[in-house]
């Protein structure tokens, strides 16, 4: 069965922070006792740091082009794709479920999306990117 | 996608390694194109035909 499912240290390494950040956010609260007042609006800053940052990605992005063919750097970057979608979707039944649902913190989704990125992975290394 | 690279490889007595570094893949790489688990890109495609002397048909078929 080990032989056959393969797990990795990247995998256990991804797992393991998923699950310790989702131990550790038990501890912690988003609610803030005082938040200074914001010098911008929310969204000017917001739009300013994903266009900085994805930006930065996009140019980090481009060392890894040379992996682009391999295997391994194939099955990490389809698994960012179902962290991804599976953190859209937490978040989503949560939004939803807010009334029933106890309140999720940055740090559960940090944990979920780590946690899903590292499932994903798993997964095409069992079954392969064509499966 | 079907392939041929197992048998090519035989042919020539080179192992994975062998193939990953002369198409400056990793070894995995290889063992999942031949094992059908990852389809080359179009690029290694044509780096594997090129190193196999091929047209890229005659190694990788349709299902």
């Amino acid at each position: 069965m080990w032989k056959w499912i393969k797990p990795d240290w990247l995998f256990l390494f991804m797992l393991t922070a998923s699950v310790a950040l989702l131990l550790m956010s038990g501890l912690k609260s988003d609610v803030r006792e005082f938040v200074p007042p914001p010098l911008f609006p929310k969204v000017a800053l917001l739009i300013g740091a994903v266009l900085l940052l994805s930006a930065i990605a996009t140019v980090g992005a481009k060392l890894d082009r040379k992996h682009l063919d391999d295997y391994m750097f194939q099955m990490v970057a389809n698994g960012a794709v179902i962290a991804i979608v599976t953190t859209l979707l937490v978040n989503m039944i949560w939004e939803m479920g807010s009334a029933i649902l106890p309140p999720i913190t940055r740090d559960d989704l940090i944990a979920a999306m780590m946690g899903s990125w590292s499932l994903g992975y798993f997964f095409y290394r069992w079954r392969g990117l064509n499966a | 996608m079907k392939n041929r690279l197992k048998i090519l490889r035989a042919e020539r007595d080179w192992s994975q390694a062998d193939l990953a570094e002369r198409l400056k893949v990793s070894r995995q790489s290889v063992n999942a194109i031949e094992t059908g688990k990852y389809d080359p890109s179009l690029p290694l495609a044509f780096k594997i035909a090129d190193l196999f002397e091929m047209t890229i048909e005659e190694i990788f078929l349709k299902d």
